[in-house]
């Protein structure tokens, strides 16, 4: 069992298109250094980077939690170069997959990038399977809360 | 429930929520049709379902949580006289104290602005403006943007029922610009009620 995590910059050709290309590849430069910290001090694993997407692994779903709340905190706290708000949608699902010599490969995989996909910049969307196990892991009195989004 | 792009069924999703992180969002980035698939053999509402979405987080929440519990749902029906509103107000007051007791600020807010809604619909504007100004000072503690829009508009309305005109609009300005910022979808009505509100008003002189 794997925790999945995808993230992505929201709009961000539209950011390449207002800031040119030397700023845009700061904010490229800072995003990533943050989202590398949230995976460092988490234990969480980096599979897969393209662009301003990211894809990662986690032991736990409650590792994975802790990652993104901390990550999400830090962009948003973050000075931005050319004074551009960055907002990343990031999208955590729990489920099974295969190690392959083409990487990590399942349908909780694709699951967990359309969970992802779905979310708007700074938003944090959590499938049912990993909200169970998140649930069952969260220390009471922490101020975290997990919502059910209607349609 | 949403039905997710290139996957089979009915999903459902959850949003984090704790401090620091942004709170109020348009509505998910799913294929259309997904609750209308879950539900298709319910008639069609005849109008659009806005301004609810946070109840319907709540139950879904509930029921999700519920793990084989019984969640209990009121729909309240019947004639005119026989008594909805009293009831519904009996039962907002019990949401409310349930939410204090659970510490739940999130779902007090809601129950604030909804009790301050009944309160207006019943003519008791002084109550009504007192409910929705408590709900706004909770929803700026705890950062909720929506609620806070809601608790301004719920503000204007009272003013305005009280042909307090130039208040009732800069109350509902400020709720449209909550509102078109995070992209809610109450931008149209409270839009069309500020319209309403300016088109309305002979001079800048209130009354």
């Amino acid at each position: 069992m794997f925790t999945f995590l995808f993230t992505d910059i929201e709009g961000s050709t539209a950011l390449l298109g207002r800031v040119g290309q030397g700023v845009y590849a700061r904010v490229l430069a800072d995003h990533h250094a943050i989202i590398r910290a949230g995976l460092a001090c988490h234990g969480g694993r980096e599979v897969d980077t393209q662009g301003d997407a990211f894809f990662a692994v986690f032991s736990s779903p409650a590792a994975c939690v802790a990652a993104v709340l901390a990550m999400q905190r830090a962009l948003q706290a973050h000075g931005w170069p050319g004074g551009e708000r960055v907002r990343v949608r990031m999208g955590v699902h729990a489920g099974q997959a295969s190690q392959t010599a083409a990487g990590l490969v399942g349908l909780d995989v694709h699951r967990a990038a359309r969970i992802a996909a779905a979310g708007h910049g700074g938003q944090v969307l959590v499938s049912q399977a990993a909200a169970a196990l998140v649930r069952s892991d969260l220390p009471p009195g922490r101020g975290l809360r997990i919502w059910g989004c209607t349609g | 429930m949403h039905r997710l792009k290139d996957l089979e069924g009915l999903v459902q999703i959850f949003q984090l929520r704790a401090g620091g992180l942004l709170a109020d969002f348009p509505p998910l980035r799913t294929v259309p049709g997904g609750v209308a698939a879950a539900t298709r053999t319910l008639p069609r509402d005849l109008v659009s379902f806005t301004g609810r979405q946070r109840e319907l987080a709540e139950l879904i929440d509930a029921a999700a949580g519920a793990a084989g519990g019984v969640v209990g749902i009121h729909a309240i029906g019947g004639m005119a006289g026989v008594g909805k509103t009293a009831f519904a107000a009996r039962d907002l007051e019990e949401a409310l104290g349930l939410y204090r007791d659970l510490g739940n600020r999130g779902g007090e807010v809601t129950a604030l602005n909804e009790a301050g809604t009944l309160s207006r619909v019943r003519g008791d504007l002084r109550q009504a403006g007192s409910c929705h100004q408590q709900a706004l000072d909770l929803a700026r503690q705890i950062g909720s943007s929506w609620d806070e829009a809601h608790a301004l508009a719920g503000l204007g309305r009272c003013a305005l029922a009280a042909s307090r005109t130039v208040e009732a609009e800069g109350m509902l300005r400020q709720a449209v610009a909550i509102f078109q910022r995070i992209g809610a979808a109450e931008t149209a009505d409270v839009s069309a009620e500020l319209d309403a509100l300016t088109a309305a008003r002979p001079t800048s002189h209130e009354s």
